[in-house]
């Protein structure tokens, strides 16, 4: 643009023309961004503020804004003595296993899939498909193959001789496990692919090279595979517990949080008291812990990845 | 300069957006108080000139089934117009009250909301959401308890008028019943009821056939406590009752009928989320503990058609001798939104809704002078097979029904019932014994009573 080759000299002595134009561009700008921002700022932004207010507040969204009653830190004491919220937050810490345990089994499918096997596309659909699936739908089929009393899972343990098999998701301490082994079941599909994609990354030469020094297959993975995929992990990582703390609907459709409280989430704990006690001031105390956490893991991500990432 | 420039425009645009809100936070801060300053002097000044006025009406149920009552009260009510919003597409009141929670939130001017039960009820009306009535039921002259079976106050302020009237009893499988050889009961207690159970149950595999089915609700983990005439919720008059005889044995009932195999098993209730209908009308379970909402399904639906004859039971006494028939009533409520600005025309629709629009509706309702046999005949008539409703153990049921007097509950019983049942459900899969879950569950729900007093 011409722009470029006035901005030199308008830097030394700017001119009215060139300062006319700047402000044009700068509007176009803010025109074209416009709608974007207004976007985020309506249903994103004011909605946050909004919450953040609402934590400190005692009120329910069915009364009027002149019920509003501030209650300063009042909803965090409460919130530290609710044993349903701690007993919630605690599931939420113990589900993030579920992370690094579907980031593994997906890191050894890719690399299974993209060298080993025949027809890879079949797999990486077959592995994708309960992705693409309702997860109403997926509750439901894993609801039947969990039935405490004639489900195939049990019928098979007590085939093989199991006496008294757990009874899953009706058990209290089965049926977090069990929930986490559908997550994982769940999004293996996206790790997977996001891993394939990685490791066609990785330039063929090093394997190569690797093979000439005679380097054998697990100290090709050690060596070369693991490290080159270390950005993708980071990523799936970062997004995995973020995604990983708010899940709500599998819990919401496989046990409503039950057997007593064993699979509630503090979102799930977050929605009840909102929408079923209509506590929303309560409610958004939650929200603002669940972002306090999910932050500061994030940001503790952040800093520990030069430790162990490598670009 | 361009860093200037944008964080310029930044701060105007996050200003705009908290002087939005300050602004919003103000005009509906104060629409209310004008609203209800303004509003009944707008209500009073119409009513004698006959303006014509609308009421915004809000109920769960399909369109179809409520339009030609509110047809009838507008054709002997003229210069009424009765607006009708439907809630639920489905006739499920619980996706119901999420609408109204979000229809009320949003300020849409609603003047007569239904609400499905006295749990639901009490919460709105601690919320303050509805206009207490008072004034306007003195003003006519009349005693609600001389009208309605069902007394509403909260704290001595009526803030609804008892629409339907819910009570509870035992259904029963009148095929199975005589397949075992057993008469239908009229007069028998929780052990009773086990024994029947056990002798109705037959089978293994899928096809089991159980004597009888509890549901997740709170209701089934206190049933010797709601069939008593007095102290018949978790929480009465603020005293919390767990750490009683009642529940003691309602907790012992559901235990002896899990541990004898007579009862679904409670982990295959939960772990499918059965649901009550499906197990009683194909058949899984041969007696449930149900209200009068189901008194009509026993003739089939469209979902469950009635294959087998269904007969009815009084509620069980908690030991020989008491009498039978004795539990606790709920209902539907209608109440008027505090913000509405016709309350009187309005009271005079839910006070007309309540007596004689229910009639033509034909439900059970809590009016006193309802024609019982008329309801059942009328209920016999509407079904889709008739004949599939026993109707002798039907009239002795309702003519012996003896409602105990609600008690409006506190509140907040949605969160002692939450609370309540999370202890029961670690005692009946044998996580917990009887006394632990007794202790825990009595110092959780003072807990909560503390808290919100």
């Amino acid at each position: 643009m011409k722009t470029s080759v006035t901005l030199p000299q308008s830097h030394q002595t700017p001119t009215a023309g060139s300062k006319k134009r700047k402000r044009i561009e700068a509007g176009m700008g803010y025109f074209f961004t416009g709608p974007m921002l207004l976007g985020v700022l309506v249903f994103t932004l004011i909605p946050m503020i909004f919450s953040f207010m609402l934590s400190f507040t005692k009120w329910s969204f069915v009364t009027g804004f002149d019920k509003i009653r501030w209650s300063g830190l009042d909803n965090f004491r409460q919130l530290f003595q609710d044993e349903v919220f701690l007993k919630s937050l605690g599931n939420n810490f113990i589900m993030l296993l579920a992370v690094p345990v579907g980031m593994a089994i997906a890191l050894i499918l890719g690399v299974i899939i993209t060298s080993h096997v025949y027809a890879p596309g079949a797999f990486k659909v077959i592995y994708f498909m309960p992705q693409i699936s309702s997860v109403v739908a997926v509750a439901v089929v894993w609801q039947v193959l969990f039935h405490p009393s004639y489900g195939p899972v049990n019928g098979f343990l007590s085939a093989i001789g199991v006496d008294n098999p757990p009874k899953w998701l009706a058990d209290p301490t089965y049926a977090l496990p069990s929930v986490m082994l559908l997550m994982i079941w769940i999004d293996l599909g996206v790790s997977l692919i996001i891993y394939i994609a990685g490791i066609k990354n990785i330039p063929a030469d090093l394997y190569e090279a690797a093979t000439i020094d005679g380097a054998s297959k697990l100290a090709q993975f050690r060596s070369i595979t693991f490290p080159l995929l270390t950005p993708t992990t980071f990523f799936l990582l970062v997004t995995g517990i973020i995604g990983n703390f708010k899940s709500f609907a599998l819990v919401k459709v496989l046990t409503d949080g039950g057997p007593a409280n064993s699979t509630s989430v503090v979102v799930y704990d977050m929605y009840q008291t909102a929408f079923v006690d209509l506590q929303t001031g309560y409610a958004s105390s939650m929200v603002m812990i669940l972002f306090v956490i999910v932050l500061a893991i994030t940001g503790l991500q952040w800093l520990g990845q030069r430790y162990w990432v490598n670009y | 300069m361009k860093k200037n420039v944008f964080a310029l425009v930044w701060i105007i645009v996050l200003l705009v957006a908290l002087a939005g809100c300050g602004n919003s936070n103000n005009t509906n801060g104060a629409s209310p108080t004008s609203g209800s300053t303004a509003a009944p002097e707008a209500g009073e000044s119409a009513a004698p000139s006959a303006e014509p006025v609308t009421i915004k009406v809000a109920n769960w149920s399909p369109a179809a089934d409520m339009e030609p009552i509110l047809q009838a009260y507008e054709d002997s009510h003229p210069g009424i117009t009765l607006e009708y919003v439907e809630l639920a597409d489905n006739g499920d009141s619980v996706a119901g009250m999420k609408k109204l929670d979000l229809l009320v939130a949003s300020g849409e001017n609603l003047d007569v909301v239904f609400m499905p039960g006295a749990t639901d009820y009490s919460q709105r009306a601690g919320l303050g959401l509805l206009a207490p009535l008072n004034d306007l039921i003195s003003k006519e002259g009349i005693t609600l308890t001389d009208e309605y079976t069902v007394d509403p106050s909260v704290d001595g302020k009526v803030y609804a008028l008892p629409d339907t009237l819910e009570n509870y009893f035992v259904l029963l499988n009148k095929d199975k019943l005589d397949a075992a050889g057993l008469a239908v009961p009229t007069e028998w207690s929780w052990d009773d009821y086990l024994d029947y159970a056990a002798k109705l149950t037959s089978g293994t595999g899928p096809s089991k056939t159980f004597g009888t089915y509890f549901h997740t609700w709170a209701m089934y983990w206190e049933l010797a406590v709601i069939n008593q005439e007095k102290d018949n919720n978790l929480v009465n008059n603020g005293v919390v009752n767990i750490d009683s005889a009642g529940i003691r044995q309602s907790l012992e009932l559901r235990s002896k009928a899990e541990a004898s195999g007579v009862a679904v098993p409670y982990a295959d209730t939960i772990s499918q989320k059965l649901a009550y209908r499906s197990e009683f009308f194909t058949g899984h379970a041969a007696m449930i503990v149900t209200g009068n909402w189901m008194i009509g399904e026993a003739g089939g639906s469209e979902e469950f058609p009635a294959t087998f004859t269904t007969a009815f039971a009084p509620m069980p006494s908690n030991s020989a001798g008491q009498p039978a028939g004795v539990s606790i009533a709920n209902g539907n409520y209608v109440g008027i939104l505090e913000k509405s600005g016709h309350q009187q025309e309005a009271y005079d629709f839910i006070r007309w809704y309540s007596t004689e629009g229910e009639q033509m509706q034909n439900v059970y309702s809590a009016w006193k002078k309802q024609d019982v046999d008329k309801f059942i005949a009328g209920v016999k008539s509407g079904a889709m097979s008739p004949d599939k409703i026993d109707e002798a153990s039907l009239a002795y049921v309702i003519k012996n029904a003896k409602p105990a007097p609600l008690s409006v509950p506190p509140t907040y019983q949605g969160e002692l019932e939450t609370a309540f049942t999370k202890e029961t459900e670690l005692y009946i899969l044998k996580q917990q014994d009887l006394e632990t879950t007794i202790k825990k569950a009595q110092a959780e729900l003072q807990k909560i009573v503390d808290a919100n007093k």
